[in-house]
């Protein structure tokens, strides 16, 4: 049997755009809330203008990133600052249980959209205000992105190698660092305002939650300890690190923990007749951590990663290989577990998107319908839901309120 | 407690009322890598009560140790774990069905307390719980080449196979995404259970978190066969770094007015129309950094950090970690909080949204107290 959608009877009012707040948005409709995107045709959400496009076709309802991350929404468009367009935003913010935004601390206030407003038609409302720097702070009112924001963590300075520029996570890191705390955050508010029966604004700094990653290096460094960038090395284990094996551009991740896992990698490695010293201690290792990489890609490089992944495993030594798209596309413990979900799009027809960041019983999260086209739900959300009567619909489509 | 001197202001305190969206749930925690502690700090935060057992085979640094097992009860291994998880509302667990059965825990709760009663396992493994490499060992290292992130994250030698090497992050960001997610879980899992008045278990593969996020990397190669992160694939990215007096800045345009307003700073250059539109951008985006950083390297770079978001220019200071630590913005904000660590006082970062006030003094406890506290199931 189904679990039942741990937020069935749920309802979010989107007001987030790029990644961070529609991150969260998505995983509170994966979790089976009705979440209403609010959209603007006079500034369209830069998700929809990030590629890659289906069918490589350049148009805002291709983008791939609003078609992974907008996934299971309903979209309404509307003018934000039109007098009629916030009044409809504020209409709905009394329907909904939570609204998510992402902009400055400075944006929605200034349209009459923000705490005090939307709480004022709705005092049950949880609110959640993913901005770059906070709502607070002499940088409050600074734009950022996701990759802005690894370069000013500070996460970027700690990874790579000595001798590089900063290394910053080759994706967007803040913004689905952003919607995974926000989630979380709306979850516990939304049962705290069901005993309480009292919303929350629930106020998130992007780059906060970044510190937040990585907090032992930050706690080391703030007594004076030493923050090297280790590139893809441990200081507790070794061999450690990512291999070369046959094929283009193809790699395995080997992580021997302990003395014990040395010695069967070195089983493993004078069966095929590498021959390398025995090294029995992390110390040795670590000294000689040089030899030891040569030894370990003499033998993954004649073999596949796979080949490299399975042998270790076998052997009780941690392994896996580099995934990129491809290898993640046609992986089959991936595919036996259902990860990527297909949804039919109105303008892009089938295909596949990531699935979901955990699962609840059985279905209880889930994929739940492909993203929508701008504006798709514009009638069944205002006539609906708000029940506007069809003329007084009309006149605001008319007024450009709506469009 | 907050650092010396250092406090949110009145508008943030304000709204910052006592958090607890977590209270009167009971947690029985129940791990060895860093997720499960991540997921427990959050929901201790949020005002769960947290019964964590101090497994020997943890695997956290002493530092990540000091900062994600606050606010616990700490109970021993060889304790009645088992009559814990028996009248807990959430098992948070990384281990497997068999040290689980071990333990005399269900690993699918059907026999911890009843199969009508609403409880919830939150299990956090490598590769789910399932599928056929479920087994496979794994440490921080493969579960991030295991996510898809790890091959788009190299150093920058894109023209030099030798250097051109997948790097890891600070900190264990597989199992700290998975940390969030198993909080949520716990949550989500809870509603479930209560709204069917029936156990539920919530799967948290780090592998599919960290995949989760891939909403470009993947769709480029399911429509466009492009394969982010290899040699031959360019980079999609149009950041760049520009040079300052005193160092340089990280700059991202993403909407059109926002690159106008660049060039406009510039003075509006004559070879501004290299860059008229995205594709041209990026096209000529070698080009255009070098004409920008003769530019730039005039200024130093809070100049160019403060009149670029003035003008509504997404630009950024790389920081050290040292900078971070330093930063006035964060140190206005009261976003770090002290702990003691090894004898001595050392800085975290808060927690975002959550960090309580005040910890409860993490401590030694008992199953049988902790029983008698929490009462009967």
């Amino acid at each position: 049997m189904t679990t039942r959608a741990p937020l069935d009877g749920v309802r979010v009012l989107d007001l987030g755009w790029t990644w961070a707040g529609p991150f969260a948005g998505m995983i509170l409709a994966d979790l089976g809330a009705d979440v209403i995107k609010v959209e603007s045709r006079g500034r369209i959400d830069v998700l929809r203008w990030s590629g890659a496009y289906a069918d490589g076709v350049r148009d805002y309802e291709r983008g791939g990133y609003h078609t992974a991350c907008n996934r299971g929404k309903r979209s309404v468009t509307l003018d934000l600052k039109h007098p009629d367009g916030q009044r409809l935003v504020r209409a709905l913010a009394a329907h909904c249980d939570v609204a998510i935004e992402n902009f400055t601390p400075r944006v929605l206030p200034g349209l009459g959209l923000g705490w005090d407003a939307l709480s004022a038609v709705n005092p049950r409302l949880v609110m959640l205000s993913l901005s770059a720097y906070g709502a607070t702070g002499p940088e409050r009112d600074f734009i950022a992105y996701g990759d802005h924001l690894l370069h000013a963590s500070g996460i970027s300075a700690a990874m790579g190698h000595p001798d590089d520029p900063p290394t910053p996570i080759g994706t967007f890191y803040g913004d689905p660092v952003a919607g995974m705390y926000g989630a979380l955050a709306v979850l516990a508010a939304l049962d705290e305002r069901d005993r309480t029966g009292v919303g929350r604004h629930l106020e998130y700094a992007q780059v906060e939650g970044l510190l937040a990653m990585y907090p032992g290096t930050l706690l080391a460094r703030s007594m004076g300890g030493d923050v090297p960038r280790l590139v893809d090395k441990s200081p507790t284990m070794a061999p450690h690190g990512f291999y070369r094996c046959a094929g283009d551009d193809a790699w395995v991740a080997i992580a021997v923990e302990d003395d014990v896992g040395w010695s069967r990698l070195l089983a493993v490695l004078r069966a095929v007749g590498i021959d390398v010293d025995a090294f029995s201690s992390l110390d040795d290792r670590k000294a000689n951590e040089g030899e030891l990489d040569v030894a370990v890609t003499a033998w993954t490089s004649t073999r596949s990663p796979w080949q490299v992944t399975v042998a270790c495993q076998d052997a009780g030594v941690a392994a896996y290989p580099l995934m990129n798209s491809p290898r993640l596309a046609w992986d089959r413990h991936l595919h036996e577990r259902g990860f990527f979900e297909f949804v039919t799009h109105a303008v892009q027809g089938p295909g596949p998107v990531p699935g979901v960041t955990f699962r609840v019983g059985d279905g209880g999260a889930r994929v739940r319908s492909a993203a929508p086209i701008m504006g798709e739900h514009n009638e069944a959300v205002f006539c609906g839901l708000l029940g506007l009567e069809r003329a007084e619909y009309d006149a605001l489509v008319a007024s450009g309120a709506i469009h | 407690k907050r650092e010396g001197g250092w406090s949110r202001d009145a508008v943030a305190v304000t709204e910052q009322r006592a958090f607890h969206g977590a209270a009167g749930m009971r947690v029985l925690e129940l791990g060895e890598r860093l997720g499960v502690a991540a997921a427990g700090l959050a929901l201790a935060a949020l005002g769960a009560e947290v019964a964590q057992v101090r497994l020997p085979a943890r695997r956290l640094t002493a530092e990540d140790a000091t900062y994600y097992d606050r606010g616990r009860i700490v109970i021993d291994d060889g304790d009645d774990v088992a009559a814990v998880a028996r009248a807990a509302d959430v098992v948070l667990t990384d281990l497997d069905d068999h040290d689980l059965d071990a333990r005399g825990v269900a690993s699918d709760l059907g026999g911890l307390r009843g199969g009508d009663s609403p409880q919830v396992l939150v299990t956090i493994r490598s590769l789910g719980r399932t599928g056929p490499h479920a087994h496979f060992r794994m440490t921080d290292l493969t579960e991030w080449a295991a996510g898809g992130l790890a091959n788009v994250t190299r150093r920058p030698h894109v023209d030099d196979p030798e250097r051109y090497v997948p790097v890891v992050p600070p900190g264990c960001q597989p199992q700290a995404l998975a940390g969030l997610a198993a909080a949520s879980g716990a949550f989500a899992g809870r509603r479930s259970a209560l709204a069917e008045r029936a156990p539920v278990v919530v799967d948290v593969s780090v592998q599919e978190v960290v995949a989760a996020t891939l909403h470009a990397i993947f769709p480029n190669f399911v429509w466009n066969g492009n394969v982010l992160g290899h040699p031959s694939t360019p980079t999609t990215s149009m950041g760049f770094h520009l040079p300052a007096s005193d160092g340089d800045v990280y700059v991202r345009t993403v909407e059109q007015h926002q690159w106008d307003s660049l060039v406009a700073w510039a003075g509006s250059p004559d070879w501004s129309s290299l860059g008229d539109t995205p594709e041209e951008r990026y096209a000529n985006r070698r080009e255009i950094v070098a004409l920008l950083s003769e530019w730039s390297v005039s200024h130093a770079r809070v100049e160019l950090l403060e009149e670029g978001q003035r003008r509504k220019v997404p630009i950024a200071l790389p920081r050290s970690v040292d900078d971070v630590l330093a930063w006035q913005h964060l140190r206005a904000r009261g976003a770090w909080v002290e702990v003691e660590h090894r004898g001595t006082t050392g800085t975290v970062p808060a927690l975002p949204v959550f960090e309580p006030a005040t910890w409860s003094p993490t401590r030694r406890g008992t199953a049988a107290e902790t029983l008698t506290r929490w009462g009967a199931p």
